[in-house]
């Protein structure tokens, strides 16, 4: 077991196992992420800011007026602080002043300022602004979010008096983004008393607006903040009076008296256009917990992971159950496809190509479609951006073609420059940033790698699930109605259509280089089950050689050890024999050799041993049984051809002759069985020859088909002769092909081993060669088990085999059906009437 | 009454060229019979026993159709325990010599191509127990 995991992964790069485990663990560090913070850069919150164009403007000039700022605030919340009857009138003198200072850089902004409580300083600032701006504003205001941001003195000095604040945010300045970023920001785990945000209705409906109920208003005002859920708790009252700011209780009372409407929201109150919310901002971990959007990130990476480790189980199941990774098997089977037909590689390159263009088009769309609108600043220069990236890549990746080199850092390039050039014009919150760099760990390094080893292509899938469901939750959870969320889905949107693109490029650059190593790895296989075959086929060709050299080297002997006697015989006989004698000798030596052409088999010589003994008997031996056992030995067994040559046996020397002829056969007998086994012996090794020769890619040549299949018989003669009646049907005068006939002798071995293994080695083997008008037919069939109706569709895929594992590779008659098709021709597989198969090839006589 | 040996190899000029040298060694002193299949052999065997002459002697083949060689010697074996047993052959399965060896029925192995001397010497061996 513990072996089996080893070389399960020993099959896979390290890099693989580390991108992997990357991925697991980015995904659980932002689960396990409570304690997970960081401090958004400058560059975000200016960004934040930024969203209101106006008060970008502003920041320009702000560092120097801080000071004054400062200054003056540092009044005006003294006034606020003295409790004496002119408190109001200097605060009111400040604040014109401040305000006049104010209004005066920021021209656009509604309202600003510090109203200790609503009901005192408003109506005094409301009659003034109203006389500045019209009926334009709403006030109340204390300070808005970018002056918080500004005045940090101001912040301190709020942070010394704990007070409760009121920020209120005009309408015309609202993002949604400064309440859950910058006030939390600056007011978070440092300042532990109250908080008040005055809204005016209008800026609230203006954020929330499809939000109708109020409770809802606020829960998205004041996001994971503690809302004080008793107004008897509110320490308004009692602490400031004590403080000596007696002012408050006026108002603690009101809050104490206004019904909790929602029950969720201790106190507020309303005045004619205002809403108080009184709520207390718990320690700690405020800055995290308000950012929302960045729960959506974690939720979404938790999904991420589930779904992944989801995936991740059913390809292991598959895998455990099919024996091979349903992405391997995709992949083989898709490769192997191509490689037959390369041209969808081209297309496959065309199709990318196409994809970049698209992309270009499309981010010049965007371009200047956002410079049209007018769009803010920070999406032109996005769009700009990727504009320029894609334009550039799109001529990198003409130039460069395929150098995988230039195409990792291409990937990279393409991944992690968009990445950067959003955090760095800040177009992202925490939330699509976290995704982006996400992804783009994942890309790099899955582009990186996954092309080294295509059994790492399997992550390619896995990565499409990943961003899909990514996706959908992020559309599933977001709040589109904020401007914010909105660019964050087209980020995203962005980002997924990116990422498919990403994910068919690096399938199709994949591919390509795949397809190379496919060859090499697929010419291998070939030869390796040529090199089984031939496996298969040496137990038989080692007996087919060594029985006619055991007959040769017999012979050999035996001639050898009857020179001797043979000589003796001769030269005694020679002097007792006459002219016709020799004569007679001569003619019994022919029918020695007739009779060794047409040699008896043992059953026929026992038939005939009792004939032969008759015949003998009638020309007058009493007891013949040593001429005829002679005769035997000497294969003179054909009663007919005995009878024939009746005239030899009648002859007085009959018995010295055929003595004579015993003596010499080792001789005869050893020379004729040398010629036929030396036959015997080169047709094997010629038809071995031809069938492995195929170092190099064999050339067309006219070839004969029909001494084709014989030379693939004769290597098979061991396989056949065991049981297989074969039936040789072949056309007379088969015209000569043009053809490999080393690639074609294989597609006969394999479709006649099938046979023979379908028929379990015992049944009839039919091999019809007919001609046609511009074509040969080739048939095999046999009587065997015939082919299983649901396989009948697959036998000629690559990688299906239904024989046992390890005794077909399963690519037998894929490599059947490319030399098939090679040749022009045609491959067919059916089942016959009643048994066993036939499988017909057909062959054009030239391509 | 001669005692006879029989030749089994589906090859006819094996059979030809064995029965050769054993006329040549041993001369009319045993009837060489043959049979050019296990099939065959068991047959002969059968005839020649009811004809009342003595198998003292098989040389098979190993790799023939139908019936392998050892599968031969071991039913000879069962049947006629006394009949000695030569397998001469060119190729044959390690496994199958054991089993055959194992079984008891095997008295000696030739591989093909053989030595003459060799073979007559292994003959006369067994015959000469």
């Amino acid at each position: 077991m513990i072996q089996r995991i080893r070389e399960y992964v020993k099959s896979y790069s390290p890099i693989y196992w580390i991108s992997i485990l990357l991925i697991v663990l980015l995904s659980l560090v932002l689960f396990l992420s409570n304690n997970f913070s960081f401090t958004p850069s400058r560059q975000m919150i200016q960004v934040a800011v930024s969203d209101s164009e106006h008060i970008k403007t502003k920041l320009s000039d702000t560092k120097e007026t801080f000071a004054a700022y400062e200054t003056m605030f540092s009044r005006l919340a003294d006034s606020l602080y003295r409790d004496d009857e002119n408190w109001a009138s200097d605060f009111n003198a400040q604040a014109r002043i401040l305000f006049d200072g104010f209004y005066e850089l920021n021209p656009h902004v509604s309202g600003c300022f510090i109203s200790i409580d609503g009901v005192d300083a408003s109506p005094l600032l409301q009659t003034y602004v109203d006389l500045r701006t019209g009926k334009e504003s709403h006030i109340s205001v204390f300070v808005d979010a970018s002056f918080i941001y500004g005045g940090g003195g101001l912040n301190d000095r709020l942070k010394t008096h704990k007070e409760p604040i009121f920020i209120t945010v005009p309408s015309s300045f609202v993002g949604g983004f400064e309440l859950s970023y910058v006030v939390p920001l600056y007011i978070r785990d440092e300042y532990r008393g109250l908080l008040g945000i005055v809204l005016d209705k209008s800026s609230l409906s203006g954020m929330f607006g499809e939000y109708a109920d109020r409770e809802r208003q606020m829960m998205l005002l004041t996001p994971k903040l503690e809302i004080i859920s008793s107004t008897a708790d509110l320490p308004i009252g009692s602490s400031l009076e004590s403080q000596g700011y007696p002012r408050y209780k006026e108002l603690a009372e009101k809050i104490r008296n206004s019904e909790d409407a929602t029950g969720r929201v201790s106190g507020h109150f309303e005045g004619q256009d205002w809403m108080y919310i009184f709520v207390r901002l718990p320690s700690g971990q405020i800055f995290l917990e308000s950012f929302q959007l960045l729960q959506w990130l974690l939720v979404t990476n938790i999904m991420i992971f589930l779904l992944s480790l989801l995936a991740l189980i059913c390809i292991w199941f598959l895998q455990k159950r099919n024996g091979i990774s349903p992405f391997d098997r995709l992949v083989n089977v898709a490769l192997i496809k191509m490689q037959r037909r390369s041209e969808e590689a081209e297309i496959a390159d065309k199709a990318s190509f196409a994809i970049h263009i698209t992309i270009v088009f499309i981010t010049l769309v965007l371009l200047i479609h956002s410079f049209i609108n007018g769009a803010a600043l920070t999406e032109k220069i996005t769009f700009l951006v990727y504009f320029i990236l894609s334009s550039i890549l799109l001529i990198w990746y003409r130039k460069t073609e395929r150098s995988l080199p230039v195409k990792y850092a291409y990937v990279s390039f393409f991944l992690l420059a968009p990445v950067a050039v959003h955090l760095i014009t800040g177009g992202f919150d925490a939330a699509s940033a976290g995704h982006v760099i996400l992804f783009s760990v994942m890309a790099v390094i899955l582009s990186s790698y996954v092309l080294r080893n295509p059994k790492e292509l399997g992550i390619f899938p896995l990565f499409v699930v990943v961003l899909f469901s990514d996706a959908i939750i992020e559309i599933a959870t977001t709040d589109m109605s904020s401007s914010d969320t909105a660019i964050r889905f087209i980020t995203v949107i962005f980002f997924l259509g990116f990422s498919m693109f990403f994910s068919t490029e690096l399938y199709v650059t994949g591919i390509t280089d795949i397809l190379m190593r496919l060859k090499k790895t697929q010419s291998m296989l070939v030869q390796k089950e040529r090199m089984v075959t031939l496996g298969r086929l040496i137990a038989g060709i080692a007996h087919e050689i060594n029985t006619p050299l055991g007959a040769i080297k017999a012979s050999v002997e035996n001639a050898n050890s009857a020179l001797q006697p043979a000589f003796l015989a001769l030269m005694e006989s020679g002097q007792r024999l006459n002219e016709s004698d020799r004569d007679l000798f001569f003619r019994l030596l022919d029918i020695e050799y007739a009779s060794m052409d047409d040699m008896y088999t043992p059953m026929q010589i026992r038939k005939a041993r009792p004939v032969i003994r008759e015949f003998f008997m009638e020309l007058g031996y009493v007891d013949p049984q040593d001429i005829v056992e002679i005769m035997i030995r000497l294969d003179i067994c054909n009663i007919e051809l005995i009878r024939q040559n009746r005239s030899i046996f009648e002859s007085a020397n009959m018995r010295d002759l055929l003595t004579l002829l015993s003596k010499t056969a080792p001789i005869v007998r050893g020379f004729y069985i040398i010629s036929q086994a030396t036959a015997k012996t080169s047709k094997t090794v010629y038809a071995l020859k031809s069938y492995s020769h195929t170092a190099a890619p064999s050339e067309l040549i006219w070839m004969d088909v029909v001494q084709n299949i014989d030379n693939v018989l004769v290597l098979l003669y061991n396989q056949i002769k065991s049981g297989i009646e074969l039936v040789r049907e072949y056309d007379e005068d088969t015209p000569k092909i043009l053809g490999r006939p080393d690639e074609l002798s294989q597609v006969w071995i394999n479709l006649i081993q099938n046979a023979i293994q379908a028929m379990n080695g015992t049944g009839k083997l039919i091999i019809r060669i007919k001609k046609e008008m511009d074509a040969i037919l080739v048939s095999i069939s046999d009587d065997g088990c015939g082919i299983a109706t649901d396989a009948i569709g697959h036998i000629f895929e690559p990688f299906y085999t239904t024989k046992d594992v390890g005794e077909g590779t399963g690519l037998g008659l894929d490599i059947c059906k490319n030399i098939v098709t090679a040749h022009n021709g045609t491959i067919q597989a059916e089942n016959g009437a009643i048994a066993g198969a036939t499988f017909t090839v057909r062959l054009p006589l030239s391509l | 009454m001669k005692s006879a040996i029989l030749c089994v190899d589906d090859e006819r000029v094996i059979i030809m060229s064995i029965i050769e040298q054993l006329w040549e060694h041993f001369g009319d002193k045993y009837i060489y019979e043959m049979a050019m299949s296990g099939e065959e052999a068991l047959e002969i065997i059968d005839e020649l026993v009811m004809d009342n002459t003595t198998v003292i002697l098989i040389i098979s083949d190993w790799l023939m159709s139908g019936m392998k060689g050892d599968e031969l010697v071991i039913r000879v074996h069962e049947k006629y325990p006394k009949v000695q047993t030569i397998m001469l052959t060119g190729q044959a399965s390690p496994d199958a010599i054991e089993h055959a060896t194992n079984a008891g029925a095997l008295n000696a192995f030739v591989a093909k191509p053989w030595d003459k001397a060799a073979l007559m010497r292994t003959i006369s061996e067994l015959l000469d127990k």
